[in-house]
């Protein structure tokens, strides 16, 4: 129990910086965890367009209703700073400056009657507005040439009756449940680097404590069986591990909805698998440590290293195929793979249970080759430790 | 003695290899996890092409559907490659990511399937609302016994295009802005060298603080000649972390260089000043110091954009002064605004914050040691 106590010590002076990272987990998946979406359909309206419309004339307005009713109008400051922030931060996906004298160029056919568009350069946002805008102006066009007696206000509603008809769109109908289950998989991926760095962190500082060699040696004195010390030990470890395991499962499954489903109960279990693997991880890099400065390099190297190029914190298909295999020697690369195969299924048929068993056998795998390599280097440990403590006796 | 004393601290200070480490290496080491991870980030909205599903009966419409949807290009590259399948064969593939979408062609209606919401499902409902749009107009126009001439109706089936790019487009450079979070969390990791520096300074923490408070100079002196050697020690560091990212990583800088280095010596002095103020208002050891100030120095980079704009946008939206508070994010904004912005007046504003930052900073530091008194000693 002493053991015991000493451990719930450590961590209790190391809160702050384990709840740090606690904190940045919670920060991400929050931001991750609103691209949950209540809409049971696609919607297609989502495009962000500013408009600057000088038009004197009826049409700019009338083109700038049409765009509204197509997409999200976004108001923004009429300066190049405004605008190359918004596109930059994407704000807004296309900017539309329509100029002052465009209505009487347009019905007069002028050639200059055009309209000024700003995307990102090379998307695809330019074509979706063209189309769009095209179709406005030419429907405009062609009525006002067979209809060259109508008025300009009869000529817009015309127009605006003509683009009412739209085309049947068909939903896929698991779409919403398409869309839980990816944005449950990047919230469950991001336990990579905060169940991770919190469970690395707290076994790393309380071996550190232990390690020290005048802890060690006095530790060695007590009058407490070495199997004694090291289950005490053992079993302290295992229960921070768990109820950290236990927090993060708690507050995933709250942010995803509270889903009670067969999905959200795969994540859990390739959760654990992960677990598995950091406890293990963490216990044998903890034993090799002599240093503090190990748990910030492990943490900001190797953990969130890890991170960045498994898919964690940038999609799996924005990386490059070398890094995803320098990726591959990382738990946490088979980690997001199993997760992403659970999001991208919705049929559990036995393709997606070989696919998983792979990635589950490979995560068991890595965590028994850390706990064979821990053992056998604490048994080289002890084995230098008690010949030294001889020969300094003798 | 200024020189002496600045000689000897730079010789002290480089001999702290962990110190170089979380300055120098680690930048350059993230830099590498950022470039595998980021070195893509601006093709994710390139145009590709990508295949759409045709599902049903080969009826005239849908050949015309099919070249019309083939000629949908950006800047010479076509967008949609029609592909006739099975419906069952399509189902799988729009599943599976391999379609776009799926178009199905019946006697009465022509839909489409789809099962995402970004850019090229809209262009697909938006060319078949047009395709539908444009038959429609053309039945309406020939019921009320309009002529159409020839030359109408060519110009009606090959729109005209009144759209034309803006010269002034913004380049997509998303790499670049986390790149400059990142020099902005590798300046403030400075801040280590600040708190070496005042530990070293301080007789009630340090054996070498008690040698400097029995020295015969002013502690104006001392303090100055040590935040003069860590300034250059840590400002060349800087220096080399920048030219690395711009040579090795291809980050875009730009070209106005002299206020890169401008900005790069009031973050670095920042970082050192931030240091020092740790170590003189936290009571806390030093490693819990340490762990504090580089907690503190993620989460400044979390707000500045780090693992994502979100953050940044959520706090110009509702907290908007903590971006001028925040370090990291003054210095990453202002390499932004170096690059693209053809007017500097926004990046004044946060050469100005960088300074005030920098003079409080040094302020509280200069109140709290100018009259530092160990009974003891």
């Amino acid at each position: 129990m002493s053991i015991f106590k000493a451990m719930l010590y450590i961590i209790k002076k190391n809160r702050w910086s384990l709840l740090l990272i606690v904190l940045i987990n919670v920060v991400i998946s929050g931001f991750n965890a609103r691209n949950f979406t209540d809409n049971p359909t696609l919607d297609l309206t989502n495009s962000k367009i500013t408009i600057y419309n000088h038009d004197q004339g009826d049409i700019g307005q009338s083109l700038s209703d049409y765009l509204a009713s197509q997409s999200t109008l976004v108001t923004l400051a009429d300066n190049q700073k405004a605008r190359d922030d918004a596109l930059y931060f994407g704000k807004t996906d296309y900017i539309l400056t329509i100029p002052a004298d465009f209505s009487e160029n347009f019905l007069l056919g002028n050639m200059d009657a055009t309209l000024a568009v700003q995307t990102q350069p090379g998307s695809f946002g330019t074509s979706f507005l063209e189309t769009r805008v095209n179709q406005y102006l030419n429907t405009l066009q062609t009525l006002n040439e067979v209809q060259p007696e109508e008025t300009l206000p009869v000529l817009l509603k015309q127009t605006a009756e003509n683009l009412k008809i739209t085309g049947t769109l068909v939903s896929d109908s698991t779409y919403a449940e398409n869309n839980w289950r990816q944005t449950a998989a990047n919230i469950y991926n991001l336990l990579a680097y905060g169940l991770f760095a919190t469970i690395f962190s707290g076994i790393a500082t309380i071996y550190l404590s232990f390690n020290r060699p005048e802890i060690r040696e006095r530790n060695r004195l007590a009058p407490l069986s070495a199997k004694n010390f090291n289950g005490q030990l053992g079993k302290g470890l295992l229960l921070f591990s768990l109820v950290t395991l236990l927090v993060f499962l708690t507050y995933n499954f709250v942010i995803t909805g509270m889903v009670f489903s067969f999905t959200t109960l795969l994540f859990c279990l390739s959760s654990c698998l992960f677990f598995l693997t950091a406890v293990a991880f963490s216990q044998l890099i903890a034993q090799l440590s002599k240093r503090d400065m190990v748990i910030t390099i492990v943490n900001n190297i190797y953990i969130l290293g890890s991170c960045f190029i498994s898919g964690v914190l940038v999609p799996m298909e924005y990386l490059p195929g070398f890094v995803k295999n320098i990726a591959m020697f990382t738990p946490t690369y088979w980690f997001v793979d199993l997760n992403s195969q659970i999001a991208e299924t919705s049929q559990y048929d036995s393709s997606f249970y070989q696919g998983a068993t792979v990635n589950a056998l490979i995560l068991i795998t890595f965590a028994i080759a850390f706990v064979v390599i821990s053992r056998v280097l604490q048994k080289e440990k002890n084995q230098q430790f008690w010949s030294t403590l001889k020969n300094k006796v003798a | 003695m200024f020189q002496h004393l600045y000689r000897f601290r730079l010789k002290i200070l480089l001999q702290r290899r962990d110190l170089l480490f979380w300055t120098l290496m680690f930048p350059l080491i993230l830099g590498w996890f950022f470039q595998a991870a980021f070195g893509n980030i601006d093709n994710a909205e390139v145009v590709t092409a990508s295949d759409v599903a045709f599902v049903g009966q080969a009826a005239p419409e849908e050949s015309q559907f099919a070249k019309a949807l083939s000629s949908i290009d950006n800047q010479g590259t076509a967008l949609f490659k029609p592909v006739s399948m099975s419906e069952k064969a399509a189902q799988q593939a729009l599943e599976e990511g391999e379609v776009s979408g799926i178009y199905y062609f019946s006697d009465q209606e022509i839909s489409l399937q789809i099962n995402s919401d970004q850019t090229p499902q809209k262009l697909l409902q938006a060319f078949l609302d047009q395709f539908l749009q444009q038959q429609n107009l053309l039945a309406q126009i020939t019921a009320t016994g309009q002529t159409v001439s020839d030359e109408q109706l060519a110009k009606f089936l090959e729109p005209t295009n009144y759209l034309q790019t803006d010269g002034e487009l913004s380049a997509n450079d998303q790499k670049s802005f986390y790149f400059f979070t990142l020099i902005g969390m590798a300046c403030m990791l400075g801040f280590l060298w600040g708190l070496k520096n005042s530990v070293d300074e301080q007789a009630d923490k340090s054996a070498r603080g008690i040698r400097f408070s029995l020295i015969p100079a002013n502690k104006l002196l001392v303090n100055t000649a040590n935040t003069c050697a860590a300034f250059t020690i840590f400002f060349v560091e800087i220096l080399l972390v920048i030219g690395f990212f711009n040579l090795v990583y291809q980050v875009n800088f730009g070209s106005r260089w002299q206020w890169i280095l401008v900005v790069a010596a009031l973050g670095s002095y920042n970082a050192l000043v931030l240091g020092a103020f740790l170590a003189n208002r936290l009571k806390i050891p030093l490693l819990q110091q340490e762990n504090v100030g580089l907690a503190f120095t993620m989460l400044m980079s979390l707000f500045a954009g780090m693992f994502g704009s979100y953050p940044r946008d959520l706090i110009a939206e509702y907290l908007p002064f903590l971006n001028y508070l925040n370090p990291v994010n003054l210095i990453s904004e202002s390499f932004y605004q170096l690059l693209y912005y053809q007017s500097l007046d926004s990046f004044y504003v946060n050469l100005f914050c960088l300074i005030a930052l920098a003079a409080l900073l040094s302020l509280s530091e200069f109140l709290f040691e100018r009259r530092a008194q160990y009974e003891y000693l």
